[in-house]
């Protein structure tokens, strides 16, 4: 379970101010908002790539708020996949393994590319494979950490309708079955309503609206008779 | 924001202050020879002695005047190919920016050796001038070669900096310009020169910086006292007068000057410019007779200075090939052995400061920046004139030592390493360090494992850069390496002083093609960087 309270962070003149939230084992909360309202910061100050002000980011019932992004056990699955370019494929999946010094990560590999269906681009190269099924690399390579917690930086904006629509099918029997708690940041109204159990909507760093995808729905239908 | 995301808190700070004072510890191989060349040279009660004599006053006036107008013809030069070049396409002209590279990077011995064969009083040109009962002698020493060898030397760095923007740089408003009824001319001066201005005036000083610390090629082609620079002068101090003293008031001077132009040449003022890939030319159009006129003037100069040269270097080479094996092994094993210790210690510097560099940030990244650029104003001779002095006793120990003259070869080599590895650091997307850190990876695992291989290519240009410069390098070698221990530069020199030219130009052509070897790695792998 992932959950922050009094979270304050600022980079430059931005001030990211966001109210208490949490995502339980097993569900997926989605980060909505436009351009610049804080989305991304929200990820990286989670993540540890930003210096936070204060709050507390709790990880199970560890508070990593003052741990190095390495420590911190959260993985992170980036827009443009990032997968090293210079590794196959399976080099890519097992890297966090070999970093942990597991001996199992030869099966563990295996499982995985099964699971995401790239068994037969083991031996590619990050260049040598669509975007699609780089995006599936670089989430088999979060998921294969066994971390409780997943950060997504708008996985699924740099692909096409159908292949968006199987690998977040694909994402939400990944979130149930290994019980992580994923924050998804989007842009995309559609993917959250597809995938997410709840969603908090940020403007100027603050928080607007939080709650479950129900509740969401049901207002942006208020809102609009024709949506 | 990219980069603050990397330094404020990826890994221990304390790791990366343990690695800064490493960088720092290992420029101490340059700061203290300076500073105590500095406290020789300034700070005692005769320091300024030398300004007193009129022999060093015409030395100093020799040097500055002669870089001046060096780099005055090697901008008229390299600007008149830099235009032709950017609005113009003709046969060659991919051709002329490769072998630019190659003009700029070629040992400076074999130049004056080039020079020396083509224009000087043994060389055809004069053999030529003879057969019409012209004589040559008055013109085959002096200004005329020091002046040709500099501009050969430095027009490529107008060519390629100059022409590289000119082509490089958006031209909108010089089209609107042009459209709402404004002449060619007009346009030129009042818009597109004033957005070249930043690489006309970094290349000017690059030039004047390089052409006043000119060494080799005054000496060989000076001929007399009258041609000495300040680097000739500190030459002829340590190795003929003997006279330390005198050595180390003219490198001070030197150094100032050196640093103060260098200063000049870094300085950045704000300038606001925009880049497109898509080029306009404006200036010259294909059927103008002017334009022919121009392209036929610059052929000529480049045939003269270029051309005629490395010709004669080849011909004259190839005739001389004859070589015993044993000689031609041991020179080529003492040059690879100084090469590859020069390699390791400055790409190990190099990726040092360059880690630092992209880690840190505020005053100590600036600090390092600062620091590895600081060997830019130094040549090799003046720093291995620092360590004899700190070290006078060692003067006679070191010699025949190759450790000495590859740390001081790598000291000078450094700004250059360290700019090709630094590139390489930034080419590398932060998300995947990001990532790699998201993933468990510490600092050693993310700079072994990430860092580290998608730099290979910037390591290994780094690399041949600092064994390119080892093989040319005579300032370092003149003073420390002995005759039973000779690298190429050095045993061409000396064939030279014994007026063997035909035993030189034979050696020249071995160094040659080893430097071929180097320069044409180096163009690969830069032409793979592109593309990746």
């Amino acid at each position: 379970m992932l959950s922050v309270s009094n979270l304050k962070s600022r980079v430059g003149s931005f001030e990211l101010a966001v109210d208490d939230f949490t995502v339980p084992s097993g569900e997926l909360l989605s980060v909505l908002g436009v351009s610049g309202s804080g989305k991304s910061t929200l990820l990286n100050v989670l993540a540890g790539f930003l210096p936070m002000v204060s709050g507390t980011i709790n990880v199970g019932e560890t508070n990593v708020a003052d741990l190095r992004p390495e420590h911190r056990k959260i993985g992170v699955v980036f827009q443009r996949a990032a997968l090293f370019p210079h590794l196959s494929v399976r080099q890519n999946i097992e890297f966090p393994l070999k970093v942990q010094k597991r001996s199992d990560f030869d099966e563990q590999v295996q499982v995985w590319l099964r699971r995401l269906g790239i068994e037969e681009l083991d031996k590619r190269l990050p260049h040598e494979i669509s975007e699609g099924q780089a995006q599936r690399v670089a989430i088999a390579r979060a998921f294969i950490t066994g971390f409780s917690t997943i950060l997504m930086d708008e996985p699924f904006s740099a692909l096409d309708t159908e292949t968006r629509a199987s690998l977040r099918d694909e994402l939400r029997t990944l979130v149930t079955e290994t019980q992580c708690s994923v924050l998804m940041v989007s842009h995309h109204l559609e993917d959250a309503k597809a995938i997410s159990d709840s969603v908090m909507i940020l403007n100027q760093g603050r928080t607007q609206w939080q709650g479950s995808v129900t509740d969401w729905d049901q207002s942006l239908r208020q809102q609009s008779p024709t949506s | 924001m990219a980069s603050k995301l990397d330094t404020n808190r990826f890994g221990s700070e304390v790791g990366l202050n343990l690695l800064f004072l490493l960088g720092v510890f290992g420029l101490l191989f340059l700061v203290v020879p300076l500073g105590y060349l500095i406290v020789q040279g300034a700070l005692q009660p005769t320091s300024f002695s030398v300004f007193s004599d009129p022999y060093y006053w015409h030395v100093f006036e020799f040097t500055y005047v002669q870089g001046l107008l060096s780099a005055v013809l090697s901008g008229m030069v390299g600007c008149l190919g830099a235009v032709l070049y950017s609005e113009l396409r003709f046969p060659g002209r991919r051709f002329l920016w490769n072998a630019s590279l190659v003009c700029f990077s070629l040992p400076t011995i074999l130049v004056a050796l080039a020079f020396s064969s083509t224009w000087g009083r043994a060389g055809w040109v004069s053999d030529v001038f003879s057969l019409f009962g012209i004589s040559w002698t008055q013109m085959s020493r002096g200004w005329f070669p020091i002046l040709a060898a500099h501009t050969f030397f430095n027009f490529p760095l107008f060519l390629r900096g100059v022409g590289g923007a000119l082509v490089e740089l958006d031209r909108t408003e010089e089209r609107a310009a042009l459209s709402l009824g404004a002449s060619r001319w007009y346009c030129f001066f009042t818009l597109t020169l004033r957005k070249i201005a930043p690489e006309l005036r970094s290349a000017f000083f690059l030039a004047f910086l390089y052409c006043s610390s000119s060494f080799l090629v005054v000496l060989l082609l000076g001929g007399g006292p009258k041609f000495t620079t300040l680097e000739v002068a500190i030459y002829q101090a340590v190795k003929i007068d003997f006279n330390l003293g005198i050595a180390a008031r003219l490198a001070v001077f030197q150094l100032a000057a050196a640093f103060l132009i260098y200063a000049i040449t870094v300085r950045n003022p704000k300038v606001s410019r925009r880049w497109s890939s898509q080029f306009f030319s404006l200036y010259c159009f294909h059927k103008s007779k002017l334009n022919h006129l121009a392209l036929v003037i610059f052929s000529l100069l480049i045939v003269v200075l270029v051309g005629f040269p490395l010709a004669t270097l080849l011909v004259d080479g190839a005739a001389s090939l004859a070589l015993p094996w044993d000689l031609w092994w041991e020179v080529s094993l003492t040059s690879l052995q100084l090469a590859c210790l020069t390699c390791l210690i400055s790409v190990g510097m190099g990726v040092l400061l360059a880690y630092l560099y992209h880690h840190l940030s505020g005053k100590k990244q600036r600090c390092v920046e600062y620091l590895a650029n600081l060997p830019l104003a130094v040549s090799t001779l003046v720093l291995t004139l620092g360590w004899i002095l700190l070290f006078p006793e060692l003067r006679w120990e070191w010699r025949g030592r190759l450790l000495p003259v590859a740390v001081v070869q790598s000291m000078v080599v450094l700004p250059l390493v360290y700019r090709l590895i630094r590139d390489g650091f930034s080419r590398i997307p932060p998300e995947l360090l990001r990532s790699a850190a998201s993933l468990g990876a510490s600092r050693r695992i993310r700079f072994l494992r990430i860092e580290l291989p998608l730099l290979r290519r910037s390591l290994c240009l780094g690399g041949l850069m600092a064994v390119a410069f080892s093989f040319g390098d005579v300032g370092a070698v003149i003073l420390f390496l002995t005759e039973d221990l000779m690298t190429w530069p050095l045993w061409i020199f000396r064939l030279m002083a014994k007026y063997e030219f035909d035993a030189a130009a034979g050696a020249g052509l071995y160094l040659t093609l080893w430097m071929v070897l180097i320069l044409g790695l180096m163009g690969r792998l830069e032409e793979k960087e592109r593309h990746a």
